[in-house]
């Protein structure tokens, strides 16, 4: 058949082009192929049919019952449900852990800038809360770069606390979001919380008079209302050192706090601004603020007028770098209602000066301050045995 | 009671999976072990399958077959348990026929492994060359040629012994 004549002819065949002859010849070929193909067909069917009748391919012993398999089928469901689900469960909680580190490491503070922003959340408390001073400070980390930075803070006279706050600041993507009262709002003081100066006259008679009667050895916190603004020197040199003649230079800072108006208004203690750190302190490149350190310290101590107007514009140039972080403290545009530049100016030209303080000291030597013509009004906070 | 779906495909499809898994491992036990696994395992699946329903079940079958090999190895092919002796005396043609059978399962059973399922496939259990070029990987006209070599071996045999 694979001839190629006998192809040949086939094609001719087909076309018809072949004598009668020719032609006969050819079916008579296309029967016998028709036989042998008719043959191989039979064979084939019968030996699948001999096959798949075999013995060894019908089992001797009937099937399984199938409600055993449906049973083997249903527990196999069970298992592999629950270990999809054990095992979507663990990789979920693996995303949920990768992600959280990948979006912390993009957005979260990290170490250094999450120690510059704690420092600054201490002193702006400092600032705000001039009748306290901060215990303790705090952050930590949460996932998907979430975080939060707490201060506490007392009103200690003496040895006794007599009040202590809390503040926690939820911050996510490195900024500050939402704040946590544990205790009570912190508030912030404007000029009004002081009264009108005309009503508070004679107020500092009476309050002599409380220290009069009040047990020797006792110490005294109270809030001295200047009769006029006052320069750090001249504070210093009128109030700070009768009241603490034999205080070693650095703890005046921890019984006396100074305050000042900024912008007519808003009423600030003035922390030093050299306990706040603007950059990371072992950062190298802060080497050169560090040494410097020391020597600005001493003179705050000191008093040093333009130390303390440099550390007020300091402070204020704090505030204004973090608005964000006042809007959370306080209300959303805080700061609008403020004009720190104003402030700022104002600093830099005539220098700092406070219009009171708050002082903690033995109560009989608070006495001494009777005579001083500055003392324009004076409230006494509380009075503690030791 | 009414059989469900599950009981009627079963009772359908087992003897095909039987017959395919009884050539490849010339064993009943490990042949109606590996067809449970292969109903347990199919149906454990929660999916439609692409192909019929009997294609499906020889792929399982098959893949289960792969993996037993590989675990187990060759499996020894042991003639009293293939053919259990049933005494039925005084009928010889049965015996005949008894022998007859004995040595055509035991030349399919001696055949390559490739050449035994192409033909449990397609000759015993009725699939299409296309069919089972699916289920082992391979061309239709492997398939055609593992056939066509697979019976040629088997008709030689035959002719040999007569």
């Amino acid at each position: 058949m694979s001839d190629p004549k006998f192809q040949e002819k086939l094609s001719l065949y087909r076309e018809g082009r072949l004598n009668p002859d020719e032609a006969k010849e050819i079916e008579e070929e296309i029967k016998k192929v028709s036989a042998i193909l008719d043959y191989v067909q039979e064979e084939e069917i019968q030996f699948t049919k001999d096959l798949s009748m075999e013995e060894p391919y019908i089992s001797p012993l009937p099937p399984v019952d199938p409600k055993k398999i449906k049973r083997q089928i249903n527990l196999r469901i069970v298992a592999t449900t629950a270990l999809t689900a054990v095992f979507v469960w663990m990789a979920l909680i693996a995303l949920y852990f990768l992600g959280s580190k990948i979006v912390t490491s993009l957005f979260a503070m990290d170490g250094p800038d999450a120690y510059v922003e704690r420092s600054a959340l201490t002193q702006i408390v400092e600032l705000f809360q001039p009748d306290y001073h901060v215990r303790s400070s705090h952050n930590s980390s949460s996932t998907y770069a979430r975080g939060t930075f707490g201060v506490g803070y007392e009103r200690r006279i003496g040895h006794n606390a007599m009040d202590e706050r809390e503040l926690t600041i939820e911050y996510r993507f490195g900024k500050p979001k939402q704040l946590w009262e544990t205790s009570y709002r912190m508030d912030y003081l404007t000029l009004d919380a002081f009264g009108d100066p005309s009503d508070m006259e004679g107020y500092a008679e009476e309050s002599f008079a409380i220290l009069e009667r009040a047990p020797s050895g006792t110490t005294s916190k109270v809030f001295i209302l200047f009769q006029n603004p006052l320069t750090p020197e001249e504070m210093k040199a009128q109030f700070l050192d009768p009241l603490y003649p034999d205080l070693q230079e650095g703890l005046v800072d921890s019984l006396a706090t100074p305050l000042v108006v900024v912008d007519s208004k808003l009423v600030l203690a003035h922390a030093n601004y050299y306990d706040y750190t603007d950059q990371y302190p072992f950062d190298p490149s802060f080497q050169e603020q560090n040494e410097k350190l020391p020597g600005l310290h001493q003179a705050f101590d000191a008093y040093d007028n333009q130390t303390h107007t440099d550390s007020m514009i300091g402070n204020l140039h704090l505030l204004k770098d973090r608005e964000a972080l006042l809007e959370v403290l306080f209300y959303k545009d805080f700061l609008k209602a403020v004009d720190l530049d104003a402030a700022i100016a104002s600093l830099e030209k005539e220098g700092v000066r406070y219009f009171g303080a708050y002082f903690e000291a033995d109560t009989k030597s608070i006495l001494s301050l009777q005579s001083n013509p500055n003392v324009y009004s004076m409230m006494v906070e509380q009075i503690v045995l030791w | 009671m009414k059989e469900d779906v599950f009981e009627q495909l079963y009772r359908q499809y087992h003897p095909y999976v039987y017959r395919y898994l009884m050539g490849l491992t010339g064993q009943h036990h490990s042949a109606e072990d590996l067809t449970q696994e292969t109903f347990v395992r199919a149906f454990s699946v929660l999916q439609n399958p692409r192909d019929p329903i009997k294609a499906w079940l020889l792929t399982v079958a098959h893949n289960l077959y792969v993996d037993h090999l590989k675990k187990w190895g060759r499996i020894d092919v042991r003639d009293n348990e293939t053919f259990p002796e049933h005494h039925i005396p005084g009928v010889e043609a049965d015996v005949l026929e008894r022998d007859r059978k004995k040595r055509l399962f035991r030349r399919i059973q001696e055949l390559p492994d490739s050449q035994k399922q192409a033909l449990l496939l397609c000759s015993v259990n009725g699939l299409s060359h296309q069919e089972a070029a699916t289920i082992l990987g391979i061309t239709i006209s492997a398939v055609t040629n593992l056939i066509y070599r697979a019976r040629k071996t088997l008709k030689d045999g035959r002719d040999f012994d007569e």
